[in-house]
């Protein structure tokens, strides 16, 4: 299941607009909390960025912001604590 | 051994044990990657994304069966889409079309102007009609600035007389119906032909009431002979009873009084007419309420009959008709 959201998370990211991609990984953010996400954006960023330049890591600022939010608020949830 | 072991596994954990801190330090390596190695990194993406992009290419500029088929079908699907959007249109601009047509026709009947008799008129909007002003009167919104007199006769659709102006100001007027309660019309029944007395009986109703012995039946013409265009209605209900010395006949308004939206007005008010007057308004009546114009082409009467066979040619029936 994880695999396959991934693959779907990476195809949003090359072919759709940034929000569907923001959206994709928020929601793959509150269930999984990988930071495996953060390969997407970086490979994003890289083929279509400017390079060199901080507005070429569009993608990876926001999937590193919403990896570290996701990080940030896991401890408070009880559900993932009853996982725990 | 086994103890130096565990020791350092022991410490590699404790040394990244805050998820935060973890997560923080990926991010900025995440960062660095992009910014630094962003053009090798971009690359070798582009290697593995190029067959993405390739079939999206091919899909949308190839020139082979596949794509072009597709192409069209989608081209085609676009087609019907937009088609039908005009259609709806289409459908939406003729129902348009047809209210205004039909509007046009109410506005030429209202003004008289029906099977090629025009008539002098005044259109006018019902602007108060029952149960909000008392029953069998409308108010109109134009007035004497619009040039409505006194006692000018009304008329709804088809130009039959609902009644008179009873009260008129600079900007509205109120017309008293025919079928207000007690209202008296002398009246002409064609049919038995004869003169009688109409009485409004309220709601938009006249009841014509004869003796038994004359022969009434729904669909009678009744007409105010005190006018040239005094067409009241017909009879759609008799009452007859044989135990009672007379019978009843009613006109019922065609629409409801509730109904009633634009009616017109006579340019001249109803005045005193001798009887040979109202005769004569009897016969332009007649004329008004039993004939047609008819094509000359199909028109054959009396004088079109001859002993030679009758040419039937539009030419010839014309001079006839004339």
């Amino acid at each position: 299941m994880r695999v396959l959201a991934y693959m779907v998370v990476l195809a949003l990211a090359f072919t759709m607009p940034l929000w569907v991609f923001v959206i994709a990984a928020a929601l793959y953010f509150a269930r999984w909390s990988g930071g495996e996400l953060l390969v997407i954006a970086v490979c994003v960023d890289a083929l279509f960025g400017s390079h060199g330049t901080f507005s070429g890591l569009l993608y990876t600022a926001i999937t590193g912001g919403l990896y570290l939010f996701a990080a940030a608020i896991k401890p408070q949830l009880r559900i993932y604590q009853d996982l725990i | 051994m086994r103890d130096y072991s565990l020791k350092k596994k022991e410490n590699f954990r404790r040394g990244y044990k805050h998820p935060l801190a973890r997560a923080a330090i990926i991010v900025v390596v995440a960062l660095l990657l992009v910014y630094v190695f962003g053009g090798l990194i971009g690359g070798a993406t582009a290697v593995l994304v190029k067959p993405w992009y390739a079939a999206t290419s091919w899909m949308h500029d190839g020139t082979g069966i596949i794509p072009t088929y597709l192409r069209s079908a989608q081209s085609y699907r676009d087609e019907v889409t937009r088609l039908s959007d005009e259609l709806a249109q289409a459908h939406l601009n003729d129902e348009e079309r047809q209210f205004l047509e039909s509007e046009n026709t109410e506005l030429r009947a209202l003004l008289g102007d029906t099977e090629g008799a025009t008539h002098e008129r005044i259109a006018a909007g019902v602007i108060g009609r029952p149960p909000f002003i008392p029953y069998d009167t409308l108010m109109l919104d134009r007035g004497t600035d619009d040039g409505i007199l006194l006692d000018a006769p009304v008329y709804h659709f088809n130009n039959q007389l609902i009644g008179f102006v009873s009260s008129v100001s600079g900007h509205s007027a109120v017309v008293t119906l025919l079928s207000a309660p007690n209202f008296e019309t002398t009246v002409y029944v064609f049919g038995p032909n004869i003169y009688t007395t109409a009485r409004g009986v309220g709601n938009g109703v006249v009841r014509v009431s004869v003796p038994q012995n004359i022969a009434i039946a729904e669909g009678d013409s009744v007409v105010a002979p005190t006018l040239e265009q005094g067409f009241i209605g017909r009879f759609g209900v008799i009452r007859s009873e044989s135990s009672e010395p007379e019978q009843y006949g009613f006109v019922l308004p065609d629409n409801s009084i509730q109904s009633f939206r634009l009616v017109s007005v006579g340019v001249r008010p109803v005045t005193e007419v001798s009887f040979d007057a109202a005769k004569n308004n009897l016969e332009s009546a007649k004329s008004s309420l039993f004939t047609i114009p008819v094509p000359a082409d199909v028109l054959v009467d009396e004088h079109a009959t001859s002993t030679d066979p009758v040419d039937t040619t539009g030419e010839e029936a014309s001079t006839t008709a004339e």
